[in-house]
């Protein structure tokens, strides 16, 4: 294992930059002074011999001649833009709630077309592989008598929904919309971390940071052939029309669980975009098996509801009772097919952290393809000699409960203290199935505006897709959420634990 | 449109309102205090003051006037968040309704709205306010201006715009109606004439706080007279503050909303707005004297709160039962 030095100028930064024929900069304090190259990590921006990486070339070269105060002036402009809009998360204080806004980095992360091209085929082949398991596992449990998935994993599994066994999902789509987390291996190949199939969150984001970037930097974008994806709510919109047969005169809401949900802007910037009425649980009501909302003409049928609440809250009649957010009986309503969710209820099983390790296998089995997209090397708790290789090896893995999301349940093993690894230890042994464990990953770094600098920060990629019943019936907006861990050498690149940002461009195809 | 979709359009043309108002007669109540010997002015302009704002007046244990205190109350009105009444609180619960049906509101308003309000809680801490306090409110009045503006102009005219409508003349008859019952309680005379020189300057700073001291000078000659405005200000069609002029538009809203909502259950709140919209319409200002300004204004008042309630009866708060019965 090789290490450089991330606080001075290294001989192979003087180098990289030497070779890039910027000789000057070596004497000067440039933007880039900072920068650290290692090639434990792939680089999104360089090749590990210093040169840049086609699709940064042009970026690199502007970040060369901007001013210095440039960036600074740019960066300042976008927070206020976000600031001014309103799109903030609101932190709850003993005194006073303040609403802050989610980090926002500059610097635009850059997908190649052809690397694209592979996520793009992946993830269609991917998710339709999981809308037919899901399929499975609620009617015939084909895949649980061939055994290829244990019958045990799904029966333990927490999101496994018994109320969902034959009932009939619309088109069979599951899951109308899908946020996949990819990382880049140092191999530069994209992984997947894991699926998001409930109700994955981000995408106003995506959206957002494009229009700002749009506004307070359009001469970023000189010379570059980047796909749109302002049309992601139209393709949404269209997505949640095919689930019933009224198509374009169905009644669409988005339920939200209220203001007070850190994803409250993502709801109303989404209902807005799409036209449609953003609802709360006590707007609607059961009557006779159907949905209505309470409107000023009194009530009106709701046909789709595109729920960002989940499936425990939906419901306090067949879920969690104490539930104040959702509607009663709306269950029923559902199961008679007379009102369509998205996604629909129960597929928290397709996304759970242990049954990750079998989508490999998954894919196979109903498609009888090789996955496109590689998985993560995951150890399973529950399998005796695979736990006991991740009990001896606690320090080098990260362990992971299989129910949490959002960066929470989480050890870290180089990040961790004896005391740590031993209350993991003795969680891991009183439930093994809640646990699994995978290598310490090495995300891919890309260059980052942090405190004047530019500097390598680890990120991640989320792209969003949207399904509808085949590989061929599904869109994804080119590009994604771009995540990044502001702080130096963190690994973690959640919102809520100093995570930011990212506008991604995917480059068109003629370059 | 959803129900609390309404309510809260209703209620963001009602706080904006309410900031507006409560900022007007901020200013102007200050104004008149320069340049008088001593700085509490006449006793009787914080009176009024007061009660237009339904507070009491601050006096100190011994019944004095207390200066101190009322200009403690100044700055709560201003920035205490925790005050109901005051410009902070209105911006707030303003952002907090817009926020609530952020959906259906252009970005150019909700931007304002949201600006607004950052700009109010920059000034938290802002002690100088006080040396600027003309700009300083000028400034918020503007603010109110431009969303209402954007109200106007950027937002489709459909049903959640006439919900903002209707709170917006609503609330605007209400402050017109406490203001100038707080006023002639502390100014008027018996014979109707305006007796003093001092006395005439809270006039025409009684009509400054309804942004009508202008057009009252167009409209009768700039001598003021207590019968001439109350003419004014009840029952002029045309000034945007009067209370003829707001309870046509309220009328018109209420039809509108009636019209696009379909509902046969708006009959009864109709009639009784447009009973009020035809007394103001046909009352003759000697009719209004003969009743009392204070009894009829009470009316007008009583009216407006059993049309908030209907409001809510057939629009927003109606039994499901009665729904599926029709």
């Amino acid at each position: 294992m090789r290490s450089s030095s991330q606080s001075q100028l290294t001989d192979e930064q003087i180098l990289f930059f030497n070779t890039l024929g910027y000789a000057e900069i070596q004497n000067e304090p440039t933007l880039l002074r900072d920068y650290a190259l290692d090639v434990d990590y792939f680089d999104e921006m360089f090749q590990p011999d210093g040169k840049p990486r086609a699709p940064y070339q042009k970026l690199l070269q502007s970040l060369l001649e901007l001013p210095v105060n440039e960036l600074t002036q740019r960066q300042q402009a976008a927070d206020l833009t976000f600031l001014h809009r309103g799109i903030t998360f609101t932190v709850y204080g003993e005194k006073e709630t303040i609403e802050r806004i989610f980090p926002y980095d500059i610097l635009p992360r850059i997908i190649g077309a052809s690397e694209w091209d592979t996520i793009k085929r992946g993830l269609r082949q991917r998710i339709h592989a999981l809308n037919l398991f899901l399929r499975d596992v609620y009617h015939d449990e084909q895949i649980l008598q061939d055994g290829v998935v244990p019958y045990d994993l799904i029966y333990s599994c927490q999101h496994y929904r018994r109320e969902m066994r034959g009932v009939q999902v619309a088109k069979d789509v599951y899951t109308t919309i899908v946020g996949t987390d990819l990382v880049r291996l140092p191999s530069g190949a994209f992984a997947v971390l894991e699926d998001n199939l409930r109700v994955p969150s981000g995408v106003s984001y995506m959206l957002a940071n494009r229009e700002v970037m749009t506004q307070v930097f359009p001469g970023m974008f000189e010379g570059y052939g980047i796909q749109p994806v302002s049309h992601y709510s139209q393709a949404l919109l269209e997505q949640l029309q095919a689930l019933t047969p009224k198509g374009p005169d169905s009644t669409i809401v988005l339920l939200t669980p209220g203001v007070f949900n850190s994803a409250y802007f993502e709801h109303t910037f989404l209902a807005r975009k799409m036209g449609i009425e953003l609802v709360e649980g006590a707007d609607l009501l059961i009557h006779d098996g159907f949905v209505y909302m309470r409107t000023t003409g009194g009530l009106q049928q709701v046909d789709v509801i595109y729920r960002r609440i989940d499936d425990e809250f939906i419901d306090p009649l067949n879920f969690r009772p104490d539930s104040i957010l959702g509607i009663p009986g709306l269950f029923n309503a559902y199961r008679a097919g007379n009102v369509t969710l998205a996604n629909a209820i129960g597929t928290g099983i397709a996304d759970d952290k242990a049954l990750y390790a079998f989508v490999p296998a998954i894919i196979n089995y109903y498609l009888g393809e090789e996955p496109i997209l590689q998985n993560v090397e995951t150890y399973l708790c529950t399998r005796d000699d695979e736990r006991a290789f991740v009990l001896e090896n606690l320090h080098k893995l990260v362990v992971k409960a299989v129910g949490e999301s959002g960066g929470y349940g989480m050890l870290i093993g180089p990040y961790s203290t004896e005391q740590e690894r031993e209350r993991f230890r003795k969680k891991i042994l009183a439930n093994p199935r809640n646990f699994i464990a995978q290598p310490t990953l090495h995300l891919s770094r890309a260059p980052s505006f942090i405190e004047g600098q530019v500097v390598a920060r680890h990120v991640d990629l989320r792209p969003f897709i949207l399904y509808g019943g085949s590989a061929e019936e599904t869109t994804i907006v080119p590009g994604g959420l771009t995540r990044v861990a502001l702080r130096e050498g963190s690994l973690v690149v959640n919102s809520s634990q100093g995570g930011g940002s990212k506008d991604t461009w995917v480059l068109d195809h003629s370059q | 449109m959803l129900s609390r979709a309404a309510d809260s359009f209703y209620w963001t043309g009602r706080y904006v309102e309410r900031a507006e108002h409560i900022s007007r007669i901020l200013r102007v109540h200050l104004g008149l205090l320069v340049g008088q010997a001593d700085q509490s002015g006449d006793m009787r302009a914080w009176q009024s003051f007061c009660a237009a704002l339904y507070l009491p007046t601050p006096v100190t244990e011994d019944g004095e006037f207390d200066v101190d205190a009322a200009f403690q109350m100044v700055h709560d009105l201003t920035f205490n968040a925790e005050n109901r009444n005051s410009i902070s609180s209105c911006i707030n619960l303003a952002r907090e309704n817009a926020r609530s049906v952020h959906s259906q509101l252009s970005t150019e308003l909700w931007e304002q709205i949201n600006r607004f309000y950052l700009r109010l809680n920059s000034l938290q801490e802002y002690r100088h306010w006080q040396d600027d306090r003309d700009n300083f409110y000028r400034d918020i009045e503007n603010r109110t201006y431009l969303v209402q503006g954007l109200v106007q102009s950027s937002l489709l005219h459909d049903e959640g715009w006439f919900f903002i409508q209707l709170g917006m003349h609503l609330e605007r008859i209400l402050c017109v109606c406490s203001l100038l019952s707080a006023h002639f309680r502390y100014f008027s005379t018996e014979s109707g004439g305006l007796s003093t020189t001092r006395d005439l300057l809270h006039w025409i700073g009684f009509l400054r706080a309804c942004s009508s001291f202008e057009a009252y000078s167009r409209v009768y000659h700039p001598l003021l007279e207590s019968r001439h405005i109350i003419e004014f200000l009840l029952l002029d069609p045309h000034l945007p503050r009067s209370l003829h002029f707001n309870i046509n538009h309220l009328t018109h809203a209420l039809q509108q909303v009636a019209t696009l909502t379909g509902t046969r259950r708006a009959d009864t709140l109709n009639r009784i707005a447009g009973r009020l919209q035809a007394h103001l319409a046909y009352s003759q200002v000697d009719e209004v004297l003969a009743t009392g300004l204070q009894p009829y204004l009470s009316d007008v008042m009583e009216t407006c709160n059993q049309i908030h309630d209907t409001l809510y009866e057939v629009y927003i708060n109606y039994p499901i039962a009665e729904v599926f019965s029709q």
